[in-house]
Protein backbone atom coordinates (compact mmCIF):
# COMPACT_ATOMS: atom_id res chain seq x y z
CA UNK A 1 0.00 0.00 0.00
CA UNK A 2 1.40 3.58 -0.71
CA UNK A 3 0.55 6.57 0.88
CA UNK A 4 -0.05 10.14 -0.41
CA UNK A 5 3.31 10.81 -1.68
CA UNK A 6 3.64 7.40 -2.92
CA UNK A 7 5.22 6.74 0.53
CA UNK A 8 5.23 3.18 2.13
CA UNK A 9 3.86 2.56 5.64
CA UNK A 10 7.23 2.83 7.45
CA UNK A 11 9.22 5.26 5.39
CA UNK A 12 10.13 8.58 6.38
CA UNK A 13 9.54 11.70 4.54
CA UNK A 14 12.29 14.08 3.26
CA UNK A 15 14.74 15.37 6.29
CA UNK A 16 16.73 18.28 5.81
CA UNK A 17 18.37 20.12 9.15
CA UNK A 18 19.53 23.47 9.33
CA UNK A 19 21.17 25.19 12.17
CA UNK A 20 22.34 28.51 13.37
CA UNK A 21 20.21 30.62 11.74
CA UNK A 22 19.36 33.44 14.04
CA UNK A 23 22.44 35.48 15.23
CA UNK A 24 21.17 36.60 18.63
CA UNK A 25 20.49 33.14 20.08
CA UNK A 26 22.92 31.14 21.27
CA UNK A 27 22.03 28.14 19.06
CA UNK A 28 19.27 28.09 16.47
CA UNK A 29 17.59 24.99 14.05
CA UNK A 30 15.31 24.61 11.66
CA UNK A 31 13.67 21.01 10.82
CA UNK A 32 11.99 19.86 8.05
CA UNK A 33 9.69 16.93 8.14
CA UNK A 34 8.75 17.21 4.40
CA UNK A 35 6.19 19.74 4.93
CA UNK A 36 6.25 20.08 8.95
CA UNK A 37 8.76 22.55 9.51
CA UNK A 38 9.64 23.59 13.13
CA UNK A 39 12.20 26.51 13.95
CA UNK A 40 13.88 26.23 17.59
CA UNK A 41 16.50 28.48 19.12
CA UNK A 42 18.57 27.92 23.14
CA UNK A 43 18.94 31.14 24.95
CA UNK A 44 21.22 29.83 28.23
CA UNK A 45 22.61 28.64 29.98
CA UNK A 46 21.55 32.33 31.12
CA UNK A 47 20.46 33.62 34.35
CA UNK A 48 16.55 33.67 35.38
CA UNK A 49 14.49 35.73 38.07
CA UNK A 50 15.04 34.14 41.95
CA UNK A 51 11.88 32.97 41.95
CA UNK A 52 12.46 30.57 39.39
CA UNK A 53 16.09 29.39 39.91
CA UNK A 54 16.72 26.62 41.22
CA UNK A 55 20.09 26.01 43.31
CA UNK A 56 21.07 22.88 42.66
CA UNK A 57 20.58 22.58 39.00
CA UNK A 58 19.77 24.60 35.45
CA UNK A 59 16.01 25.08 35.08
CA UNK A 60 15.01 24.36 31.57
CA UNK A 61 12.20 26.57 30.20
CA UNK A 62 10.29 25.67 27.44
CA UNK A 63 8.03 27.74 25.17
CA UNK A 64 5.86 25.94 22.36
CA UNK A 65 4.40 28.53 19.90
CA UNK A 66 1.84 27.54 17.50
CA UNK A 67 1.49 28.34 13.82
CA UNK A 68 -1.05 30.85 14.37
CA UNK A 69 -3.49 32.21 16.87
CA UNK A 70 -1.96 32.22 20.93
CA UNK A 71 -0.72 29.27 22.60
CA UNK A 72 -3.61 26.72 24.74
CA UNK A 73 -3.80 23.92 26.85
CA UNK A 74 -2.03 21.57 24.54
CA UNK A 75 0.96 23.67 23.29
CA UNK A 76 0.98 23.54 27.24
CA UNK A 77 0.91 19.77 27.39
CA UNK A 78 3.59 19.49 24.32
CA UNK A 79 6.20 22.07 26.52
CA UNK A 80 5.61 20.37 29.61
CA UNK A 81 6.89 17.04 26.73
CA UNK A 82 9.54 18.80 25.20
CA UNK A 83 11.14 20.31 28.77
CA UNK A 84 10.85 16.48 30.53
CA UNK A 85 12.75 14.98 27.63
CA UNK A 86 15.19 18.09 27.78
CA UNK A 87 15.87 17.77 31.60
CA UNK A 88 16.52 13.87 30.68
CA UNK A 89 19.83 14.63 28.50
CA UNK A 90 20.94 17.81 29.75
CA UNK A 91 23.77 18.12 32.33
CA UNK A 92 21.52 20.20 34.63
CA UNK A 93 24.07 20.32 37.73
CA UNK A 94 26.82 21.52 35.37
CA UNK A 95 24.73 25.19 35.79
CA UNK A 96 23.09 25.68 38.87
CA UNK A 97 20.88 28.69 39.16
CA UNK A 98 20.98 28.90 35.63
CA UNK A 99 18.16 28.69 33.19
CA UNK A 100 18.50 27.44 29.41
CA UNK A 101 15.42 28.45 27.67
CA UNK A 102 13.95 26.71 24.53
CA UNK A 103 11.88 28.66 22.10
CA UNK A 104 10.01 26.53 19.58
CA UNK A 105 7.99 28.15 17.14
CA UNK A 106 6.20 25.54 14.74
CA UNK A 107 6.19 27.17 10.74
CA UNK A 108 4.57 24.83 8.77
CA UNK A 109 2.23 21.79 10.37
CA UNK A 110 1.67 18.90 8.19
CA UNK A 111 1.33 16.22 11.44
CA UNK A 112 4.31 15.12 13.48
CA UNK A 113 4.62 18.44 14.76
CA UNK A 114 5.81 17.61 17.76
CA UNK A 115 8.55 14.79 16.91
CA UNK A 116 9.76 17.79 14.47
CA UNK A 117 9.81 20.08 17.61
CA UNK A 118 11.71 17.68 19.20
CA UNK A 119 14.32 16.95 16.87
CA UNK A 120 14.75 20.41 16.02
CA UNK A 121 14.82 21.06 19.64
CA UNK A 122 18.22 18.38 20.04
CA UNK A 123 19.54 20.39 16.96
CA UNK A 124 19.41 23.62 18.69
CA UNK A 125 21.19 22.29 21.95
CA UNK A 126 23.35 21.30 19.70
CA UNK A 127 24.24 24.07 18.33
CA UNK A 128 24.00 26.48 21.33
CA UNK A 129 26.68 24.09 22.89
CA UNK A 130 24.73 22.92 25.74
CA UNK A 131 26.33 19.83 27.51
CA UNK A 132 24.43 16.92 26.93
CA UNK A 133 25.07 13.37 27.84
CA UNK A 134 23.05 12.11 25.07
CA UNK A 135 21.17 13.48 21.97
CA UNK A 136 17.78 12.13 21.27
CA UNK A 137 15.38 11.63 18.24
CA UNK A 138 11.70 11.66 18.07
CA UNK A 139 9.32 10.07 15.43
CA UNK A 140 5.60 10.16 15.28
CA UNK A 141 3.83 6.99 14.26
CA UNK A 142 -0.43 6.23 14.19
CA UNK A 143 -2.36 3.43 13.86
CA UNK A 144 -5.42 4.05 11.32
CA UNK A 145 -8.96 2.59 11.76
CA UNK A 146 -7.88 -0.45 10.47
CA UNK A 147 -4.88 -1.20 12.81
CA UNK A 148 -2.14 -0.46 10.23
CA UNK A 149 0.44 1.05 11.40
CA UNK A 150 1.99 4.34 9.31
CA UNK A 151 5.44 5.78 10.13
CA UNK A 152 5.87 9.64 10.45
CA UNK A 153 2.43 10.65 9.42
CA UNK A 154 0.98 13.74 7.43
CA UNK A 155 -1.95 15.83 9.15
CA UNK A 156 -4.64 14.30 7.49
CA UNK A 157 -3.27 10.59 8.19
CA UNK A 158 -3.23 12.28 11.87
CA UNK A 159 -7.10 13.58 11.82
CA UNK A 160 -8.17 10.22 10.54
CA UNK A 161 -6.03 7.72 13.24
CA UNK A 162 -7.44 5.79 15.72
CA UNK A 163 -4.34 6.59 18.16
CA UNK A 164 -1.25 8.77 17.53
CA UNK A 165 1.86 8.13 19.25
CA UNK A 166 5.13 10.33 19.36
CA UNK A 167 8.65 8.10 20.81
CA UNK A 168 11.74 9.83 21.45
CA UNK A 169 14.29 7.46 21.82
CA UNK A 170 17.92 8.55 22.87
CA UNK A 171 20.78 8.13 20.89
CA UNK A 172 25.03 8.04 21.57
CA UNK A 173 27.78 8.15 19.55
CA UNK A 174 29.05 4.62 18.27
CA UNK A 175 31.86 3.17 20.26
CA UNK A 176 33.81 2.15 16.63
CA UNK A 177 34.52 4.61 14.41
CA UNK A 178 32.17 5.30 11.29
CA UNK A 179 29.47 3.43 13.00
CA UNK A 180 25.95 4.08 13.20
CA UNK A 181 25.14 6.12 16.39
CA UNK A 182 23.78 3.63 18.74
CA UNK A 183 20.38 4.11 19.90
CA UNK A 184 18.73 3.23 23.41
CA UNK A 185 16.45 -0.25 23.85
CA UNK A 186 13.49 2.05 25.07
CA UNK A 187 12.01 5.20 24.43
CA UNK A 188 12.76 7.65 26.98
CA UNK A 189 9.54 9.51 25.97
CA UNK A 190 6.60 8.16 24.75
CA UNK A 191 2.94 10.08 24.21
CA UNK A 192 -0.22 8.55 22.77
CA UNK A 193 -3.48 9.93 22.48
CA UNK A 194 -6.23 8.11 20.90
CA UNK A 195 -7.34 4.08 21.24
CA UNK A 196 -5.25 0.90 20.23
CA UNK A 197 -4.41 -2.11 22.08
CA UNK A 198 -1.44 -2.83 23.97
CA UNK A 199 0.23 -4.84 21.17
CA UNK A 200 -0.41 -1.63 18.79
CA UNK A 201 1.18 0.13 21.28
CA UNK A 202 4.25 -2.34 21.17
CA UNK A 203 4.43 -2.50 17.73
CA UNK A 204 4.62 1.17 17.53
CA UNK A 205 7.32 1.50 19.23
CA UNK A 206 9.19 -0.80 17.64
CA UNK A 207 8.71 0.89 14.40
CA UNK A 208 9.42 4.00 16.08
CA UNK A 209 12.58 2.58 17.54
CA UNK A 210 13.61 1.93 13.60
CA UNK A 211 12.51 5.04 12.63
CA UNK A 212 14.25 6.72 15.19
CA UNK A 213 17.64 5.37 14.62
CA UNK A 214 17.06 6.50 10.51
CA UNK A 215 16.54 9.83 12.36
CA UNK A 216 19.17 9.52 14.59
CA UNK A 217 21.69 8.44 11.95
CA UNK A 218 20.75 11.54 9.88
CA UNK A 219 21.42 13.93 12.54
CA UNK A 220 24.69 12.42 12.85
CA UNK A 221 25.60 12.85 9.43
CA UNK A 222 23.78 16.38 9.01
CA UNK A 223 25.95 17.81 11.99
CA UNK A 224 28.24 16.06 11.12
CA UNK A 225 29.00 17.69 8.02
CA UNK A 226 28.12 21.02 9.31
CA UNK A 227 30.41 21.23 11.99
CA UNK A 228 33.44 19.75 9.76
CA UNK B 1 27.33 11.35 53.13
CA UNK B 2 30.64 9.31 53.67
CA UNK B 3 31.59 7.66 50.46
CA UNK B 4 29.62 4.40 50.84
CA UNK B 5 26.64 5.83 50.69
CA UNK B 6 25.79 5.45 54.10
CA UNK B 7 24.71 8.51 56.47
CA UNK B 8 25.92 8.54 60.41
CA UNK B 9 22.91 7.05 62.65
CA UNK B 10 22.58 10.19 64.38
CA UNK B 11 20.69 12.07 62.48
CA UNK B 12 16.71 11.73 63.40
CA UNK B 13 14.23 10.12 60.80
CA UNK B 14 12.88 13.36 59.81
CA UNK B 15 15.79 15.50 59.08
CA UNK B 16 17.12 11.93 56.73
CA UNK B 17 14.41 12.44 55.08
CA UNK B 18 14.55 16.24 54.44
CA UNK B 19 18.69 16.42 53.62
CA UNK B 20 19.10 12.79 51.54
CA UNK B 21 15.44 11.83 49.90
CA UNK B 22 17.09 9.63 47.39
CA UNK B 23 19.11 7.51 49.97
CA UNK B 24 15.90 7.89 52.38
CA UNK B 25 13.86 6.18 49.17
CA UNK B 26 16.52 3.80 48.17
CA UNK B 27 16.82 2.30 51.96
CA UNK B 28 12.69 1.59 51.50
CA UNK B 29 12.90 0.41 48.04
CA UNK B 30 16.12 -1.67 48.49
CA UNK B 31 13.32 -3.82 50.89
CA UNK B 32 10.15 -3.84 48.85
CA UNK B 33 8.56 -1.29 50.64
CA UNK B 34 7.52 2.82 50.54
CA UNK B 35 8.12 5.09 53.52
CA UNK B 36 3.92 5.05 54.05
CA UNK B 37 4.21 1.61 54.46
CA UNK B 38 2.66 0.44 50.75
CA UNK B 39 3.88 -2.16 48.90
CA UNK B 40 5.85 -0.93 45.65
CA UNK B 41 2.49 -1.35 43.29
CA UNK B 42 0.36 -0.96 45.78
CA UNK B 43 -2.35 2.00 45.46
CA UNK B 44 -3.43 4.36 48.16
CA UNK B 45 -7.25 4.21 49.74
CA UNK B 46 -9.54 5.58 46.80
CA UNK B 47 -13.08 6.71 47.63
CA UNK B 48 -15.25 8.46 45.48
CA UNK B 49 -18.67 10.21 46.13
CA UNK B 50 -21.39 10.79 44.02
CA UNK B 51 -23.45 14.24 43.53
CA UNK B 52 -21.11 16.05 46.21
CA UNK B 53 -21.86 19.93 45.30
CA UNK B 54 -26.02 20.40 44.74
CA UNK B 55 -25.55 23.20 42.61
CA UNK B 56 -24.21 21.73 39.71
CA UNK B 57 -26.32 19.88 37.41
CA UNK B 58 -23.89 16.45 38.53
CA UNK B 59 -20.73 16.32 40.41
CA UNK B 60 -18.27 14.22 42.98
CA UNK B 61 -15.01 13.98 44.51
CA UNK B 62 -12.67 11.80 44.22
CA UNK B 63 -9.78 11.23 46.95
CA UNK B 64 -6.64 9.02 45.90
CA UNK B 65 -4.77 8.97 49.69
CA UNK B 66 -4.48 12.59 49.73
CA UNK B 67 -5.23 13.56 46.60
CA UNK B 68 -8.43 15.01 46.14
CA UNK B 69 -9.91 16.31 43.40
CA UNK B 70 -13.73 17.51 42.88
CA UNK B 71 -15.54 17.40 39.11
CA UNK B 72 -19.01 19.69 38.62
CA UNK B 73 -21.24 19.80 35.48
CA UNK B 74 -22.65 22.72 34.54
CA UNK B 75 -25.51 22.15 31.15
CA UNK B 76 -26.10 24.93 28.68
CA UNK B 77 -28.46 24.80 25.39
CA UNK B 78 -26.30 25.99 22.65
CA UNK B 79 -26.18 25.67 18.27
CA UNK B 80 -25.01 23.08 17.30
CA UNK B 81 -21.16 23.85 15.16
CA UNK B 82 -22.02 23.70 11.14
CA UNK B 83 -19.68 20.81 10.37
CA UNK B 84 -21.17 18.61 13.37
CA UNK B 85 -25.14 19.45 13.32
CA UNK B 86 -26.05 16.25 15.11
CA UNK B 87 -23.45 16.99 17.85
CA UNK B 88 -23.29 18.75 21.27
CA UNK B 89 -19.81 19.96 23.14
CA UNK B 90 -17.70 19.07 26.05
CA UNK B 91 -15.77 22.34 27.71
CA UNK B 92 -12.92 20.87 30.21
CA UNK B 93 -11.60 23.13 32.43
CA UNK B 94 -8.86 22.06 35.55
CA UNK B 95 -8.24 24.57 38.33
CA UNK B 96 -5.56 23.64 40.71
CA UNK B 97 -6.77 25.55 44.11
CA UNK B 98 -3.72 27.53 45.76
CA UNK B 99 -4.39 25.44 48.88
CA UNK B 100 -3.82 22.33 47.04
CA UNK B 101 0.13 22.83 46.75
CA UNK B 102 2.92 24.84 47.96
CA UNK B 103 4.24 25.06 44.68
CA UNK B 104 0.60 26.29 43.35
CA UNK B 105 0.13 30.12 42.96
CA UNK B 106 -2.85 31.99 43.02
CA UNK B 107 -4.23 33.58 39.31
CA UNK B 108 -3.14 32.14 35.40
CA UNK B 109 -3.93 28.04 35.72
CA UNK B 110 -0.22 27.00 35.71
CA UNK B 111 1.38 24.21 33.65
CA UNK B 112 0.16 21.14 35.66
CA UNK B 113 -3.17 22.74 35.88
CA UNK B 114 -3.44 23.19 31.62
CA UNK B 115 -1.44 19.80 30.91
CA UNK B 116 -4.51 17.94 33.21
CA UNK B 117 -7.27 19.61 31.33
CA UNK B 118 -5.41 18.69 27.93
CA UNK B 119 -5.30 15.13 29.48
CA UNK B 120 -8.58 14.82 30.70
CA UNK B 121 -10.78 16.72 27.43
CA UNK B 122 -8.18 14.68 25.38
CA UNK B 123 -9.72 11.25 26.70
CA UNK B 124 -12.99 12.05 26.73
CA UNK B 125 -13.12 12.90 23.21
CA UNK B 126 -10.32 10.66 21.45
CA UNK B 127 -12.34 7.49 22.99
CA UNK B 128 -15.74 8.40 22.09
CA UNK B 129 -15.90 7.87 25.93
CA UNK B 130 -19.43 10.25 25.88
CA UNK B 131 -20.97 9.90 21.94
CA UNK B 132 -21.62 13.35 20.99
CA UNK B 133 -24.67 12.26 19.22
CA UNK B 134 -26.13 12.07 22.70
CA UNK B 135 -26.25 15.86 23.52
CA UNK B 136 -28.19 16.92 20.31
CA UNK B 137 -31.43 17.97 20.92
CA UNK B 138 -32.27 18.76 17.33
CA UNK B 139 -30.55 18.46 14.28
CA UNK B 140 -29.02 21.82 13.34
CA UNK B 141 -31.04 23.59 16.14
CA UNK B 142 -30.24 23.14 19.66
CA UNK B 143 -27.64 20.42 21.40
CA UNK B 144 -26.08 20.43 24.94
CA UNK B 145 -22.84 21.78 25.80
CA UNK B 146 -21.50 20.07 29.10
CA UNK B 147 -19.07 22.19 31.35
CA UNK B 148 -16.75 19.70 33.20
CA UNK B 149 -15.43 21.92 35.73
CA UNK B 150 -12.34 19.94 37.92
CA UNK B 151 -10.70 21.69 41.05
CA UNK B 152 -7.98 20.09 42.85
CA UNK B 153 -8.62 20.59 46.25
CA UNK B 154 -5.35 18.94 47.41
CA UNK B 155 -2.12 18.05 45.28
CA UNK B 156 -0.52 15.14 46.34
CA UNK B 157 0.33 12.98 43.59
CA UNK B 158 -1.53 10.69 40.83
CA UNK B 159 -3.66 13.69 39.76
CA UNK B 160 -4.71 12.83 36.76
CA UNK B 161 -6.10 9.58 38.55
CA UNK B 162 -7.90 11.31 40.56
CA UNK B 163 -9.27 13.84 38.15
CA UNK B 164 -10.02 11.27 35.46
CA UNK B 165 -12.07 9.40 38.49
CA UNK B 166 -13.61 12.20 39.68
CA UNK B 167 -14.89 13.61 36.42
CA UNK B 168 -16.22 10.36 34.97
CA UNK B 169 -17.92 9.73 38.13
CA UNK B 170 -19.68 12.95 37.57
CA UNK B 171 -20.21 12.01 33.86
CA UNK B 172 -22.19 8.75 34.86
CA UNK B 173 -24.56 10.33 37.35
CA UNK B 174 -25.37 12.81 34.72
CA UNK B 175 -28.77 13.23 33.41
CA UNK B 176 -29.78 15.43 31.01
CA UNK B 177 -33.03 17.23 31.70
CA UNK B 178 -36.36 17.12 29.46
CA UNK B 179 -36.75 20.57 28.16
CA UNK B 180 -39.31 21.96 25.10
CA UNK B 181 -38.60 23.38 21.67
CA UNK B 182 -40.77 26.11 21.01
CA UNK B 183 -42.07 27.30 17.72
CA UNK B 184 -39.96 29.94 17.32
CA UNK B 185 -36.91 27.91 18.17
CA UNK B 186 -36.33 28.46 22.05
CA UNK B 187 -35.60 25.72 24.68
CA UNK B 188 -37.28 26.17 27.61
CA UNK B 189 -36.98 24.06 30.75
CA UNK B 190 -39.87 21.14 31.60
CA UNK B 191 -40.88 18.82 34.25
CA UNK B 192 -39.57 15.43 33.84
CA UNK B 193 -42.00 13.06 32.81
CA UNK B 194 -43.47 10.74 34.79
CA UNK B 195 -41.10 7.45 34.83
CA UNK B 196 -43.93 5.44 34.65
CA UNK B 197 -46.06 6.65 31.80
CA UNK B 198 -45.09 4.59 28.75
CA UNK B 199 -46.72 7.15 26.19
CA UNK B 200 -44.64 8.19 23.95
CA UNK B 201 -43.50 12.18 24.64
CA UNK B 202 -45.63 15.05 23.30
CA UNK B 203 -44.84 17.32 20.28
CA UNK B 204 -42.07 19.17 21.03
CA UNK B 205 -40.75 17.81 24.52
CA UNK B 206 -36.99 16.58 24.50
CA UNK B 207 -37.35 13.58 27.38
CA UNK B 208 -34.62 13.84 29.71
CA UNK B 209 -32.24 10.60 29.96
CA UNK B 210 -29.07 9.55 31.80
CA UNK B 211 -26.09 10.26 29.65
CA UNK B 212 -25.21 6.83 28.30
CA UNK B 213 -20.89 6.24 28.83
CA UNK B 214 -19.44 4.17 26.15
CA UNK B 215 -16.13 3.24 28.25
CA UNK B 216 -14.97 3.57 31.53
CA UNK B 217 -11.83 5.30 31.44
CA UNK B 218 -8.92 5.14 34.27
CA UNK B 219 -5.41 6.63 34.75
CA UNK B 220 -3.18 5.09 36.29
CA UNK B 221 0.18 6.75 37.60
CA UNK B 222 3.21 4.25 37.90
CA UNK B 223 6.59 5.80 38.83
CA UNK B 224 10.29 4.45 37.94
CA UNK B 225 12.46 5.19 40.84
CA UNK B 226 15.92 3.69 41.36
CA UNK B 227 15.52 1.10 38.76
CA UNK B 228 11.89 -0.32 40.66
CA UNK B 229 8.14 -0.03 39.76
CA UNK B 230 5.95 1.93 42.30
CA UNK B 231 2.31 3.08 41.28
CA UNK B 232 0.10 5.39 42.48
CA UNK B 233 2.95 7.90 44.21
CA UNK B 234 2.94 10.64 46.19
CA UNK B 235 3.94 14.12 45.53
CA UNK B 236 7.06 13.66 46.74
CA UNK B 237 7.34 10.06 45.13
CA UNK B 238 7.07 12.11 42.23
CA UNK B 239 9.63 14.78 42.78
CA UNK B 240 11.97 12.05 43.28
CA UNK B 241 11.41 9.30 40.43
CA UNK B 242 13.52 8.88 37.84
CA UNK B 243 10.24 9.08 35.09
CA UNK B 244 6.21 8.80 35.52
CA UNK B 245 4.41 6.60 33.35
CA UNK B 246 0.88 7.26 33.02
CA UNK B 247 -1.24 4.46 31.57
CA UNK B 248 -5.17 5.27 30.68
CA UNK B 249 -7.22 2.34 29.50
CA UNK B 250 -10.90 1.48 29.04
CA UNK B 251 -12.88 -1.49 30.48
CA UNK B 252 -11.97 -3.06 27.24
CA UNK B 253 -8.77 -3.27 27.71
CA UNK B 254 -7.96 -0.83 25.24
CA UNK B 255 -5.12 1.86 25.68
CA UNK B 256 -6.67 5.58 26.04
CA UNK B 257 -3.66 7.18 26.36
CA UNK B 258 -0.13 6.92 27.40
CA UNK B 259 2.05 9.53 28.77
CA UNK B 260 6.07 8.79 29.86
CA UNK B 261 6.86 12.62 29.84
CA UNK B 262 10.93 12.13 29.34
CA UNK B 263 13.02 11.87 32.52
CA UNK B 264 15.83 9.79 33.09
CA UNK B 265 14.72 6.49 33.15
CA UNK B 266 13.51 4.87 30.30
CA UNK B 267 11.27 2.36 29.95
CA UNK B 268 11.15 -1.08 27.98
CA UNK B 269 8.58 -3.14 27.19
CA UNK B 270 8.26 -5.32 30.08
CA UNK B 271 8.26 -2.10 32.51
CA UNK B 272 5.37 -0.83 30.15
CA UNK B 273 3.43 -4.42 29.83
CA UNK B 274 3.80 -4.30 34.07
CA UNK B 275 1.76 -1.00 34.07
CA UNK B 276 -0.67 -1.74 31.39
CA UNK B 277 -1.74 -4.90 33.77
CA UNK B 278 -1.42 -2.89 37.08
CA UNK B 279 -4.08 -0.15 35.17
CA UNK B 280 -6.44 -3.10 33.44
CA UNK B 281 -6.76 -4.52 37.45
CA UNK B 282 -7.06 -0.93 39.04
CA UNK B 283 -9.87 -0.14 35.86
CA UNK B 284 -11.71 -3.30 37.17
CA UNK B 285 -11.74 -2.07 40.98
CA UNK B 286 -12.59 1.54 40.33
CA UNK B 287 -15.57 0.13 37.94
CA UNK B 288 -16.73 -1.98 40.92
CA UNK B 289 -16.18 0.97 43.36
CA UNK B 290 -18.17 3.11 41.45
CA UNK B 291 -21.27 1.36 40.72
CA UNK B 292 -21.24 0.60 44.27
CA UNK B 293 -21.45 4.01 45.27
CA UNK B 294 -23.92 4.74 42.44
CA UNK B 295 -26.03 2.29 43.88
CA UNK B 296 -25.92 3.62 46.91
CA UNK B 297 -26.75 6.95 46.17
CA UNK B 298 -30.17 6.08 44.42
CA UNK B 299 -31.27 3.42 47.41
CA UNK B 300 -30.66 6.25 49.88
Amino acid sequence: MTRDGERSPRQLRNLVCERSLLHRADGSAKFFLGKTCVLACVYGPTSTVTRKENAEQAVIEVNYRPMAGIAGTQERQQEHLIRRTIEGVVLVALHPRACISVIIQVLEDNGSALACAVNAACTALVDAAVPMHRLFASVCCCTTQDGELLVDPSSTEEQEAAAVLTLVYTSRRAEVEAARPSISSAPMMSFSSGQCTPQQYLLAALAGREACQRLADFSYLSLHKSFS
Amino acid sequence: MDPKGEVGGSLEADAFRKLYPHQFYANFLAKHTRPDGRALMQARPVSVTPNAVSSADSSATAKLGDSAAIAGVKLEVAVPAEESPDEGHLAVAVEMAPMSSPDVRPGRPGEAAQCLAEQVSSILASSDVIPRQQLCIEQGRACWVVYLDIIVLNADGSLLDACLLAAWAALRSLRLPSVILTADGNVEPCDDLPQTSSAAAPEGVWAGRMLQLESQPVAQSCAMMGGKLISDCTAEEERLADTIIIIIVDGRGNLLGLIKAGGTAEAGDMIMQQCIEAAKLRQQDLCRLLEDQLSAATLS
